[in-house]
C-alpha cells in the first residue's frame, strides 16, 4: 500500500529560478494576491 | 468569409494536422504513445496544459459571457494558483515516484480495485460528456459560418482530431497543443487590437473603460459573501481551488499532460507557469468581451446574435412580436448611444452632477435594453421548442465575422479550431489511456504484447472520438457552453478529489470505507444540484468534504467493530 511521502518533494533538486521551490511557490501566491488587488482597483478606478 | 480567410483557415488547419502527424511519429510502444516516453520539457507541458484547459469554448463563449455579465467570471480562476502549489508539493512527486500511467492506478495501490474502478468510471462519464461539448463548440462556429447542419460540422471536426491523435498519441497531442496555443494567443491579441481600433475616433481607451464600468461590466472583484452568487471572490478562491485541485490532480486529461514531463522538476515548473499565467489570460479574454460590448454601444448590434435562430423567429408565427421588439431595441440603442456620448462629455468637463445624472439614466436604459433582449430570447423557444435560447456563444463570432478585416477573420476561426482540437485531442488521449490502463489491461487482458496494447489504444481513441461526436449533437441545448462544461465537471470533481485526499492523507481509511464515502459524496452533490439553489462552484467543496468526512467516520466504525 502506497502512502504519501512528501519528503521526496523536497529532495528532488532545486528549480532553475529563485533557488528553492518554496520561494517559487511564494512568488506564485504573491502574484495571485497582486492580481486580485490590481483587478479590484481596476474595477473601482473607472466607476 | 472571404477568400483570404478561407486560405488562412485551411493552411493553419492543414499545418496543425501535418505537424501532429510528424511530431507523433515514432510512437511504437505504449509508453511512447500514452506518456511520450516521459521526455517533455516544462514549456511544452505548460502550454499543453493551458491549451487543453482552454478549449474553443473559452474563446467563443467567454467574451460573450463578459459582454452579457461583465468580468466577474475571472474570479472563478482565483483558486487555481493555490491549487497548482498544493499539487506541486503533493501529487506531482507521488505520481512520478510511482511511475503510473493514470492517476487512478494509484488508487488501487492505496485502496482496492473497486475504488479504482469507481473513480475511473466517474472520470470516463464526466470527461466523455465534456469531450462532446469540446467538439460541439467549433462545430457551432462552422455551422454559423457555412449555414450547414451542425451535425455535419461536428463529424468533420471530430474526424480531424481523431486522425492525428490515433496516429501520434500523446506526443502529437502535446506538440500540437504547444503550437496551437501560440496561434490562439496571437489571434486573440489581434481581436482585441481590432476591437479597440474600431471604436469611434473620439472615444479614448479610458473612455471605453469608463463606459464599460458605468454599464457594470468591469465587475472583476466582488467581495460579498453570498452562497447563491455564482461568482464572487470567496466562491472563486475556495470553490475554484477545490475545482482546480480536482481537475489538475484527479482528471486524467490534465494528469497525463504533466506525467509526460521528463522529471518532477519539469512537471512542477509546467504547473507553476499555469498558476502564474492563467488568471491574467482569462482576464485578457474577458476584457476582449468587454471591449466588444463597448464597440456595440456605438454600432447597432442585432437583437439576437445567432443568425439561424434570428432567421427562424423572423419568419415564424411570432414574427410580428419579434419585429416590434426589434424596433424597441433600435430606439433603446439610439437613446443609450446618445446618453453615453453625453456622459463622456460630462466626464471630460468634470461635471459631477451631470455625470451622476447620466449614470442613472444609463443604468435604467440598460435595464430596459436587457429586458427587451430577454423577451426576444424567450420568443425563440416559444416559436420553436428546439431553439437554442442562449445567445452568449454567438456574440464574439458575430463581431469577428461582421467587423474584422479579411485574413484576420480566417486567423480567429483558425484559432478557435486550434483551441478545440487541442482540448479534444487531450481528452481523447486521456479517455483512451484510462480505458486501456484502468479497464482493459487490468480486467480484460492482463498479458499481451506492446503491439496489441498499441493497437487497442488507437481503437480506443477513435471510439472516444466517435462518442464525443455523438454527444455533441445534444450539447447545443445546454445554455452557455463555458458554464455548462464547468457545471458538469463540478458534479463529479468534488467526489474524485475527496477520494484522492483520503488516499493521500488519511492512512487509517481503507478501500470499502473510501468506496462508500465516494458514493455518499456523489449522492449529496446530485441532491444539491437537483433540489437546491446553491452556486455550482460549491459542489466541489461539498462533495470533497462529504467524502473525506464519511471516509474518516466509516474507518472509525470499522475499527470499533473489529475491536
Amino acid at each position: 500500500m502506497e502512502h504519501m511521502n512528501f519528503d521526496s518533494a523536497n529532495t528532488e533538486g532545486k528549480p532553475p529560478f529563485l533557488g528553492s521551490w518554496k520561494s517559487l511557490y511564494v512568488v506564485v501566491l504573491l502574484n495571485l494576491f497582486a492580481l486580485v488587488i490590481l483587478f479590484y482597483f481596476f474595477s473601482k478606478a473607472f466607476q | 468569409m472571404r477568400q483570404l480567410d478561407w486560405i488562412v483557415l485551411a493552411t493553419t488547419l492543414l499545418f496543425i494536422v501535418l505537424y501532429g502527424l510528424w511530431k507523433g511519429r515514432g510512437s511504437h510502444n505504449i509508453k511512447g504513445f500514452l506518456l511520450a516516453d516521459r521526455s517533455m520539457k516544462w514549456y511544452t507541458v505548460a502550454l499543453a496544459i493551458m491549451a487543453t484547459q482552454a478549449s474553443a469554448i473559452t474563446f467563443t463563449s467567454t467574451p460573450g459571457q463578459a459582454y452579457a455579465d461583465g468580468m466577474r467570471f475571472v474570479q472563478f480562476y482565483f483558486g487555481l494558483p493555490i491549487a497548482m502549489v498544493i499539487l506541486c508539493i503533493t501529487a506531482v512527486p507521488l505520481f512520478h515516484k510511482l511511475g503510473v500511467y493514470t492517476a487512478y492506478e494509484y488508487l488501487e495501490k492505496r485502496f482496492d480495485a473497486k475504488t479504482r474502478v469507481l473513480t475511473t468510471l466517474i472520470f470516463l462519464v464526466s470527461r466523455g460528456l465534456a469531450a462532446g461539448m469540446t467538439i460541439y463548440a467549433p462545430s457551432l462556429v462552422l455551422s454559423v459560418m457555412l449555414g450547414v447542419d451542425i451535425r455535419l460540422t461536428s463529424v468533420i471536426i471530430g474526424g480531424l482530431v481523431i486522425l492525428y491523435t490515433t496516429s501520434g498519441g500523446v506526443k502529437a497531442v502535446n506538440h500540437t497543443d504547444f503550437f496551437q496555443f501560440i496561434i490562439i494567443m496571437t489571434g486573440m491579441c489581434i481581436a482585441l487590437g481590432v476591437a479597440l481600433y474600431l471604436l469611434p475616433k473620439e472615444i479614448s481607451f479610458t473612455d471605453a473603460l469608463s463606459v464599460s464600468a458605468v454599464m457594470g461590466k468591469l465587475n472583476a472583484v466582488d467581495g460579498s459573501l453570498d452562497f447563491s452568487n455564482r461568482y464572487n471572490i470567496w466562491s472563486g478562491i475556495i470553490g475554484g481551488m477545490f475545482l482546480a485541485l480536482a481537475y489538475f490532480g484527479t482528471d486524467q486529461s490534465q494528469v497525463q499532460r504533466y506525467l509526460t514531463g521528463e522529471s518532477v522538476m519539469q512537471s512542477r515548473l509546467a504547473l507553476l507557469f499555469n498558476g502564474l499565467a492563467k488568471v491574467p489570460m482569462q482576464f485578457f479574454i474577458l476584457f476582449i468581451g468587454v471591449m466588444v460590448f463597448v464597440f456595440f454601444q456605438f454600432v447597432q448590434p442585432p437583437l439576437i446574435f445567432n443568425p439561424v435562430e434570428r432567421e427562424k423567429v423572423s419568419s415564424g408565427d411570432r414574427a410580428q412580436e419579434f419585429r416590434q421588439l426589434e424596433e424597441e431595441h433600435k430606439n433603446l440603442f439610439r437613446d443609450k448611444s446618445d446618453q453615453i456620448k453625453e456622459y463622456l462629455q460630462a466626464r471630460h468637463q468634470h461635471d459631477n452632477v451631470r455625470i451622476a445624472e447620466k449614470k442613472e439614466a444609463l443604468r435604467l436604459l440598460q435595464q430596459k435594453y436587457d429586458a427587451v433582449h430577454a423577451k426576444a430570447s424567450n420568443l425563440l423557444p416559444e416559436n420553436n421548442h428546439t431553439s437554442d435560447a442562449s445567445d452568449t456563444n454567438y456574440i464574439f463570432l458575430t463581431f469577428v465575422l461582421m467587423y474584422l478585416p479579411a485574413g484576420v477573420v480566417g486567423l480567429i476561426f483558425a484559432c478557435i479550431f486550434a483551441a478545440s482540437m487541442s482540448s479534444s485531442s487531450g481528452e481523447l488521449s486521456a479517455l483512451a489511456t484510462t480505458s486501456i490502463i484502468d479497464i482493459y489491461q487490468r480486467f480484460v487482458k492482463r498479458e499481451a504484447s506492446e503491439k496489441h496494447y498499441l493497437l487497442v489504444s488507437r481503437i480506443m481513441m477513435a471510439f472516444w472520438g466517435i462518442y464525443g461526436i455523438a454527444f455533441a449533437q445534444y450539447a447545443g441545448r445546454m445554455g452557455s457552453l463555458v458554464e455548462a462544461v464547468n457545471i458538469l465537471g463540478s458534479l463529479f470533481y468534488g467526489t474524485m478529489l475527496g477520494i484522492f485526499l483520503l488516499a493521500f492523507y488519511c492512512k487509517r481509511v481503507q478501500g470499502t470505507a473510501a468506496f462508500i464515502a465516494a458514493l455518499s459524496g456523489e449522492a449529496v452533490v446530485l441532491y444539491c444540484f437537483q433540489f437546491t439553489s446553491l452556486a455550482w462552484l460549491w459542489y466541489n467543496v461539498i462533495g470533497c468534504f462529504v467524502v473525506v468526512g464519511m471516509g474518516i467516520l466509516l474507518s472509525y466504525f470499522q475499527k470499533s467493530i473489529r475491536e
